[in-house]
């Protein structure tokens, strides 16, 4: 088993070029997302990386009102609450991501279940991964 | 899949209060609740006869800048130079701890050890714990999203909501039941119903010439925004268990020796423990935890019991949600039939499931790494018949489940009078 590249830091380096990068399993054809170094399902560890397109649903959602330091650093709060979510990119590929776009005032109107598209936001030098409603 | 090599008892339970303690250490809150633990062994104990201690603990390192908690906790209660260890699970550390403590007597290797756990969490402001309690996540790839804990559960909480039409009604009386346990547990951070804190609130208002809230009632005072603000829709402050200082001790024996120390051992009948994926987005499913379900089917087996055996439970209720699902996943309640349970009052003291008469993590308090111990100090007291003006009459079976993170770890034991 040689080590692997489908590493935390390249999915970065993907995403600072806008681009969502999986490890899709060459054996069994899972799309790991985000990449590791054996397949989630069967264990396989012959790998390559494939673009995914962005597109997917929102699986399932919060709307933060008590921010960790870093987003209270972002200017996140109690008067200034933000979204984040789990999106479903298919093929069983699914992430943890920011939510822009949706109407947190009223966190009620956010539907499970609608199309969302990425959208790359840049903080302090990062890329930060997000979806909008599509 | 095995069983206990030999029998394992509980000989002794104690905890320290639960609550905000500015002028206290790890070192004083794990004292507290061993000497209580050491005092309720009825026959008596001397520290040289504990071997072992096995303390839970999740993050030390960053609340107080001490890690080597093991050592440094057997140190302070004399049982020093057995051998000390830090077990750390996220929020199921000392229930993790509870379990090789019973692994470690069942082996033979010890005859009596002490299992325990601590947390000292308020010495850091707010967003500082909810960076440390984030940790528990997925640091990679949760966290940078913008991933809380109760971000983390509220994801479960829409989910659970969705596909089973849970109301947030249910949820909030979840913490009504547990606040009137908590009520009645000197050791809980809330020793108030949430009638009581909202009476307390309209006694202030009047006394400082304030507006008076016409709450007509606790389901009405919670769904005030400025009485209960959202921390992470759909969960409320309410909803969530609070930032606790605090310290539990369990002291375990093997089956053989127990009557020497004790003529009411309890019984560990049954352990078991699962794990998942740390991310939720790795996972097929957010409206039931894996390793719950895992846990308990190894526990039950074990023990050769169903649900419909246990009299009674503390389960992991780091959340409002979090209990419903834990009932579930235990096989109380079908899956999406937590919330109706807690509507018709199954959950509470007198009815046919009691969950969390100690006040749960909920009321009681949540010092993340000793909270699976202090489980087990209730079902102690409640299986004992010790459990004072909580008790639930005549319980001879009762059940713990703790969970850590988003539910990446979880434990549950079964204990039998």
């Amino acid at each position: 088993m040689s080590a692997s590249e489908f590493t935390v830091s390249r999915f970065r380096e993907f995403l600072s070029k806008r681009k969502i990068m999986a490890a899709k399993c060459k054996k069994c054809g899972t799309v790991n997302l985000p990449p590791r170094p054996m397949c989630k399902k069967c264990h396989g560890t012959e790998l390559e990386w494939v673009e995914l397109n962005g597109k997917g649903k929102l699986v399932t959602f919060s709307v933060v009102y008590v921010p960790p330091t870093s987003l209270v650093a972002e200017g996140y709060g109690r008067e200034k609450p933000y979204a984040f979510g789990v999106v479903d990119l298919g093929q069983g590929a699914k992430i943890t991501a920011r939510l822009t776009g949706f109407d947190v005032e009223r966190p009620e109107s956010i539907r499970l279940g609608i199309n969302v598209e990425a959208e790359f936001l840049e903080r302090d030098g990062k890329m930060i991964l997000a979806f909008k409603p599509a | 899949m095995g069983k206990l090599a030999r029998g394992v008892a509980v000989i002794g339970a104690g905890m320290s209060k639960f609550g905000a303690f500015s002028d206290k250490t790890t070192r004083e809150l794990f004292a507290e609740a061993f000497i209580e633990a050491f005092n309720s062994v009825d026959n008596g104990i001397e520290t040289m006869e504990i071997e072992a201690l096995f303390l839970g603990n999740f993050s030390n390192d960053i609340f107080e800048g001490q890690v080597h908690t093991g050592p440094l906790m057997a140190d302070v209660v004399g049982i020093t130079p057995g051998p000390a260890m830090r077990i750390e699970d996220a929020c199921a550390s000392s229930g993790v701890a509870l379990r090789l403590g019973v692994l470690a007597v069942a082996s033979g290797a010890h005859d009596v050890v002490c299992v325990g756990g601590v947390e000292k969490m308020t010495n850091l402001e707010t967003s500082r714990v909810t960076d440390v309690l984030a940790s528990a996540a997925d640091a990679m790839y949760e966290f940078p999203a913008g991933a809380t804990f109760p971000g983390l559960y509220a994801e479960i909480a829409n989910a659970h909501m969705k596909k089973y039409g849970t109301k947030v009604e249910q949820l909030r009386m979840v913490g009504i039941k547990n606040h009137e346990n908590g009520a009645l547990n000197p050791k809980a951070q809330f020793q108030s119903s949430i009638r009581d804190i909202m009476r307390a609130r309209i006694e202030k208002a009047k006394a400082r010439g304030l507006p008076v809230p016409n709450w007509k009632d606790e389901m009405e005072f919670l769904s005030d925004p400025a009485a209960n603000p959202i921390v992470a829709w759909p969960l409320r402050l309410f909803d969530c268990s609070p930032i606790t200082d605090g310290a539990s001790a369990v002291i375990l024996a093997a089956e053989e020796v127990a009557r020497k120390f004790t003529d009411t051992p309890i019984y560990v009948v049954g352990t078991g423990q699962g794990s998942d994926s740390l991310a939720l987005h790795d996972r097929d499913e957010f409206t039931s935890l894996r390793a719950a379900r895992i846990a308990a089917k190894e526990a039950y087996r074990m023990a050769g019991l169903e649900p419909k055996d246990i009299q009674i439970a503390e389960v992991h209720d780091c959340f409002t949600i979090a209990e419903i699902v834990a009932t579930e996943d235990l096989g109380f309640f079908k899956p999406g039939e937590g919330g109706k349970a807690v509507e018709e009052g199954l959950t509470k003291r007198d009815g046919d499931k009691p969950i969390n008469t100690s006040g749960g993590l909920k009321a009681k308090g949540h010092p993340v790494g000793a909270s699976g111990a202090a489980q087990v100090v209730e079902i102690w007291h409640q299986l004992r018949g010790e459990a004072g003006a909580r008790q639930v009459p005549s319980v001879e079976v009762g059940l713990t489940h703790n969970v850590g993170g988003s539910g990446a770890s979880c434990v549950v034991h079964i204990f039998r009078r």
